[in-house]
């Protein structure tokens, strides 16, 4: 696989060169291209089987592309330990570590990084009252609910300080408040923390509502868009069809 | 739903009412010879003398019990024999096969897998027959190491079966998530392997050490009758005709099994085992 110069993906954290991957006579991801600049959130939308996990589990290094390669911050994806890419994978189900409280899940990444005692508390306190989930600290995961679990995991994440988040349609399972709840949360989280991410729905209103930079996937190609306005014009998105949805019950 | 559907029809429910209730009583049959044969193997190995037909030994005195731990038993000697070699392969057993287990759930050829299954198409005492050339070559044949080395590829097999079979999906996802997080091999180990994978563990040791500490055919064939295992003992009470010992024998065996069901059972119901 060869090296890119460095200096050609200075601004892009992470960059996906002709992905191809199949299996069988099935191909899944056909020559898929992206690139992603630091502090943004990439959001790809899509059809069920479109080949939108398989493409995040390639830019998380958990399956390996047929052709093609996936570059962090320059380097080949595949020559980094997976304890040091810093590229941390969530999806719908909240993964927390149920031998654990609420606390002790947000702190992991802190313990692992050996921080001192001070700063772990210090730092954690801020993220759950960020989070509000403060007066649930010594909790444990199954006291929770789907929502409070989901901003557990994602506060874990941040804390982690990750190069690139890869988010697999993390509020799908959640009701429609909570759902936009937990989309201001995400878009003020990145903002605070500067979080370059990967994020992947289905749902045109959170695509457009968390994403800097857009993306559709049909059939395993992904096409992306250069500005908000070319994503929503085009019709393949659906975001024509919401608009025209919306008036027409307005015009009745 | 109807009421009719929902509870069936009394033409299909009255036939379904008596073979539950045959099955019932055929259920009971059996649990009741099995629990008649426990009760006279205890009261064989709580007393001295016996002899056919009676039910009841000579003297119930509870000497044979008494006498283990008095004297240097033989009883005892083999006890502790068999509990340290089955421990010793059980352990190697878990770790090899929980290794292997999880590399060949993610390998796309399940040949190796179907390797696996090689020791239990054969029987113990066969395998036993093929490794003895191997063993008597390796300077194994009649030592514990030789025993426990046998033991081990048999238990082995059934443990890589078992972890490649049972893995559950939740454990790989947290291994990703702790790597991403910058966990290394320890923390990986520590909150996510073990948190979720324990029972599997438990479960595997204790059915290794099971086979181990009933295993007879490998015993006696690479062991060359030098090691004084419990199995062994007990079929060389029975040759003597020493009713009593060989009944304390078998109780002894019959334990671990016995504790073995208990742990299972409160596995099986508790929090991991509603989940399964």
């Amino acid at each position: 696989m060869n090296h890119l110069p460095r200096e050609a993906h200075a601004a892009s954290v992470i960059e996906a060169t002709g992905i191809r991957l199949g299996y069988g006579n099935v191909s899944v991801l056909h020559d898929v291209n992206m690139q992603l600049n630091s502090g943004h959130t990439f959001v790809i939308l899509g059809n069920s089987g479109c080949g939108k996990t398989t493409l995040l589990k390639v830019l998380a290094g958990n399956l390996q592309p047929q052709a093609g390669h996936v570059l962090l911050q320059g380097e080949d994806l595949s020559q980094i330990p997976l304890s040091k890419r810093g590229i941390i994978y969530l999806d719908q189900e909240a993964l927390l570590f149920e031998h654990l409280n609420v606390f002790e899940n947000v702190a992991f990444a802190l313990r692992l990084k050996k921080k001192s005692e001070a700063e772990v508390e210090t730092r954690v306190q801020q993220m759950l009252n960020r989070i509000s989930l403060s007066e649930h600290a010594k909790k444990m995961s199954h006291q929770l609910s789907g929502g409070q679990k989901q901003r557990v995991a994602f506060a874990r994440a941040v804390l982690a300080e990750p190069k690139v988040l890869l988010l697999d349609e993390p509020f799908c399972s959640l009701d429609d408040r909570t759902r936009t709840m937990m989309q201001e949360l995400y878009k003020a989280l990145c903002a605070e923390f500067g979080i370059t991410a990967v994020f992947v729905t289905h749902d045109v209103k959170e695509a457009l509502l968390v994403g800097d930079a857009f993306g559709y996937m049909e059939g395993g190609m992904l096409h992306s868009f250069a500005t908000v306005e070319e994503f929503m014009r085009d019709s393949r998105t659906g975001v024509v069809q919401e608009i025209d949805f919306w008036n027409g019950i307005r015009k009745k | 739903m109807n009421a009719s559907t929902s509870q069936g029809s009394p033409e299909s429910w009255q036939p379904y009412s008596w073979s539950m209730r045959i099955v019932k009583l055929g259920l009971f049959l059996v649990f009741a010879i099995f629990l008649l044969n426990i009760g006279m193997l205890v009261l064989l190995s709580l007393g001295s003398g016996w002899s056919y037909p009676r039910f009841v030994p000579n003297r119930v005195d509870g000497a044979p019990w008494m006498n283990l731990f008095q004297s240097r038993s033989g009883i005892l000697r083999s006890s502790l024999v068999s509990l340290g070699i089955s421990s010793v392969v059980a352990s190697i057993s878990t770790i090899l096969g929980l290794w292997t287990g999880v590399g060949l759930r993610r390998a796309r050829s399940k040949v190796w897998l179907y390797i696996a299954y090689l020791p239990f198409v054969l029987s113990p005492v066969t395998v036993g027959l093929c490794l003895l050339d191997m063993s008597i070559r390796l300077g194994l044949a009649s030592t514990y190491s030789g025993v426990i080395w046998a033991q081990s590829i048999f238990a082995y097999g059934f443990v890589t079966i078992f972890f490649c079979e049972t893995w559950d999906v939740q454990i790989d996802k947290r291994v990703h998530l702790v790597r991403g997080l910058g966990g290394n091999s320890i923390d990986v180990w520590r909150h996510a392997i073990l948190p979720r994978a324990w029972p599997l563990i438990v479960v595997a040791w204790t059915q290794a050490a099971l086979f181990s500490w009933l295993d007879y055919g490998l015993v006696s064939v690479i062991g060359g009758g030098v090691i004084p295992s419990l199995t062994l003992s007990m079929f060389a009470y029975l040759r003597e005709a020493s009713v009593n010992q060989a009944a304390q024998s078998a109780m002894i065996l019959f334990l671990p099994s016995l504790i073995s069901f208990v742990i299972a059972s409160f596995l099986l119901r508790s929090k991991w085992g509603k989940e399964v």
